[in-house]
């Protein structure tokens, strides 16, 4: 009897076995034949495996493989060869940029003796694109931006709309408050400069600037000493002093090593800006603002020569939200690029009562494009009994149920919009300004570690940059490529902008003035 | 793989259709225990694969006995397929397990070709055929890396479950092979038996919406118990 078993089993696994079936492989292990066809192949496939959003995105992935094969083939090896470089690139350029994930980048390196190196590095950044052709640029006129000898990041720059370049938070905080960094000639003030820790070394100080210490002062955060700096250092007309009955203002300075010029350069890495409002002109009194230019937090507080500046910001911000007679915030994530997620917590969580529901992730649970995890509710957790020690027992939470506005535009991009999903799960938030960049997708290290996200194809394609998780609003709304509409559309004006008129704000005032009257 | 199902029906027809006046129907019910293991490419993919899972079945067999050594069986049978898939992340300062544990229950009709040694009382039975069945219900818990916790971790380790949509990705059609080996005991007109089931399913549990998918395969295996009642000769 065993041995009839043992013999219907072997059948059984033999009709069964998995040896005709398809077994994934490296991406790189298609391209290891130095041909276009292996290189194409093995791009399709790390997409085909590791793309978080096959079931949003509108792509015929199998189509793109029938069609595309066969012209990758055509090309044959990868050489140095500037009529199969073009074709190539264009190629993937026109692959690319139909994908959904705003994060997306794939840098394509071409064999090219005309550059550094000999090798042209071809970036295809499909939201980019799609931000360039919004304002009626064709992908001819973009793709001859991009590539060749000529092409330069200047170049698809200009397609983009003018909020883009303009509506920074510096600029923001310059022709709005009247402050004032970079001289005439655009670089950074050198009073700015000179309080860099970092000389001939790599490396990050903290700046902080506020209407309590008018002169400067030293103060003790965490067992360190903490620098407040001369407010008018950084104040030009003076006008944040009659908008704010109080205000904070963090600036990060990176210190890199600059090839070009074979120096070490000071930079700003990061602008944090928040305030109480008072009655100036059209703005409302008693609003929290708060602008800045990243989610960067989690990395300076990770960093011992930063982490005692950044809780000093933390505290006099949360002084602000604290205020009992704050009637609501406003978030302005203008040209915000995003960052780490952990930073919710530390700009947001002390305003939760409970955890908060602002979206739900899903993830991959196989090779298939359509093997996903069910979607997990994702928070904003309540931080102010993790934060006593910086938040000195001061209550934040009643700004919960008061107007909550997020204002963006076009380069909100990912944990901004994430920003804007906290915002629409408030009782009372509401989004402002212009529709969002549309990249909300989680970005980790790489496919191998999370089972989704970033890989490469050998030496020929150096970087697929590609998010390992979705992330879908409250109603399970997946909003990637397509940005978040806002509920009060604004549109940027240059000239008004650049006059000290800022449409955006003013909106934002209003609402939250309005929202807040009984 | 057509041609060697199609033979395996034929074949159980043909014994049908040559019963015997004398030969005797059955019915009656099983339960058991099942263990499901899911046979697929692992890929690159490291630290990544599928665990088995346990359940259970129950069962409705219906059985026409054409002589002494063969007999043909039918019926119904409600069979849990589980699994989980896990990945193991690490990192310098952690090791995480993320998963997700799929509870499948699915209905399916065998159809098998039984040959039996009997003294008359006791009988050794074996059986093999095919089965089509449908994939009827999943329930799934899901434990994801979680992008989004708190400072204090909060969330880290947070998990979801719920009853599964089927979409256009999901093969909810299953045949394959199906082979049993057990003991039989008839008393009066009442026939108690244990077996060991063996279930391959030939069919992938993803639909094939795309090139170069990698397939799943279900691979049961059940322990039953249970009887059949005759109920008189051939009609």
């Amino acid at each position: 009897m065993k041995k009839l078993i043992t013999l219907l089993l072997l059948i059984a696994v033999l009709f069964t076995s998995c040896s005709g079936d398809f077994n994934p492989k490296l991406p790189y292990e298609y391209s290891d034949d130095g041909t276009w066809e292996g290189i194409f192949s093995g791009f399709w496939h790390g997409m085909n495996e590791n793309y978080v959003f096959w079931d949003v995105d509108k792509t015929d992935w199998d189509n793109v493989y029938r069609t595309y094969l066969p012209l990758f083939k055509d090309l044959g090896k990868y050489e140095n060869d500037d009529e199969k470089n073009e074709k190539a690139a264009r190629y993937f350029y026109d692959i690319v940029t139909g994908l959904s994930d705003g994060h997306l980048s794939v840098t394509l390196n071409l064999e090219d003796d005309m550059f550094d190196g000999g090798i042209q590095k071809f970036i295809i950044h499909p939201g980019l694109v799609r931000l360039a052709k919004g304002t009626g640029a064709s992908d001819d006129e973009i793709f001859e931006a991009e590539y060749g000898t000529n092409a330069s990041i200047e170049n698809i720059l200009r397609f983009l709309p003018e909020e883009v370049m303009h509506e920074k938070t510096t600029q923001i905080l310059t022709n709005d408050f009247g402050f004032s960094f970079f001289e005439s000639n655009n670089s950074l003030k050198s009073v700015i400069k000179n309080h860099s820790k970092f000389t001939n070394s790599q490396g990050k100080t903290v700046l902080l600037y506020s209407n309590r210490y008018l002169e400067g002062a030293e103060v003790e955060r965490s067992g360190v000493i903490v620098n407040y700096y001369n407010p008018s250092e950084v104040i030009g007309s003076k006008k944040v002093n009659k908008c704010f009955s109080s205000w904070t203002l963090m600036l990060v300075l990176n210190n890199t090593y600059d090839k070009e010029k074979g120096d070490y350069q000071v930079s700003i890495d990061s602008v944090n800006f928040a305030g109480l409002s008072k009655a100036h002109g059209n703005i409302a009194a008693d609003i929290v603002y708060m602008a800045f230019s990243d989610f960067f937090i989690t990395g300076y507080i990770e960093d011992e020569a930063t982490k005692a500046g950044v809780y000093e910001y933390l505290s006099a911000f949360h002084d602000i939200k604290a205020n009992p007679d704050a009637k609501g915030m406003i978030v302005d994530v203008r040209g915000n690029g995003g960052g780490y997620n952990l930073d919710r917590e530390y700009l947001f969580g002390d305003i939760m009562k409970e955890k908060q529901l602002f979206g739900y992730q899903k993830t991959k649970t196989g090779d298939n494009r359509l093997d996903f995890s069910a979607l997990l509710p994702v928070y904003v957790y309540p931080e102010a009994e993790t934060m006593a020690d910086v938040y000195k027992d001061t209550d934040a939470t009643h700004l919960y149920d008061k107007p909550f506005a997020v204002i963006t535009n076009c380069f909100s991009v990912s944990n901004a919009e994430m920003t804007v999903f906290l915002a629409k799960s408030m009782p009372k938030g509401c989004q402002i300004g212009s529709t969002t960049f549309g990249g909300q997708g989680t970005l980790g290290s790489s496919f191998l570690e999370l089972n989704a996200g970033q890989f490469t194809v050998g030496k020929y394609i150096s970087q697929v940059y590609t998010p390992f998780a979705q992330i879908v609003d409250i109603n399970g709304v997946s909003h990637e490529g397509k940005g978040c509409i806002p509920d009060i559309k604004v549109d940027f004006n240059l000239e008004d902008f650049q006059n000290g008129k800022d449409n955006r704000l003013q909106k934002a005032f209003d609402w939250v003035k309005t929202e807040s009257t009984p | 793989m057509k041609k060697l199902i199609t033979l395996l029906f034929l074949l159980t027809l043909m014994f049908t259709l040559w019963a015997s006046p004398d030969g005797t129907w059955s019915i009656g019910f099983s339960s058991g225990y099942s263990n499901n293991a899911v046979l697929s490419q692992k890929g690159y993919r490291i630290d990544t694969g599928y665990e088995n899972g346990h359940g259970f079945s129950v069962s409705i067999p219906v059985n026409y006995k054409v002589n002494d050594s063969f007999s043909v069986e039918s019926g119904v049978t409600y069979v849990q397929k589980n699994f989980t898939w896990s990945k193991t992340y690490r990192s310098d300062s952690e090791t995480m397990t993320f998963s997700q544990t799929q509870t499948n229950g699915f209905v399916e009709f065998p159809l098998s070709l039984c040959f039996s040694i009997t003294n008359g009382t006791a009988s050794a039975v074996a059986s093999a055929g095919s089965y089509i069945g449908v994939w009827a219900h999943s329930y799934r818990t899901d434990r994801p890396y979680n992008s989004s916790v708190g400072l204090k971790e909060e969330g880290k380790d947070d998990t979801v479950s719920g009853y599964h949509d089927f979409t256009k990705a999901d093969n909810r059609f299953e045949f394959g092979f199906i082979f049993t080996a057990g003991v039989e005991v008839e008393i009066s007109k009442t026939v108690m038996f244990l077996r060991g089931v063996y279930d391959i399913a030939l069919t992938d549990l993803s639909s094939d919406y795309q090139i170069d998918r990698v397939v799943r395969h279900d691979s049961t295996f059940r322990a039953e118990a249970g009887m059949r009642f005759l109920i008189g000769g051939a009609v």
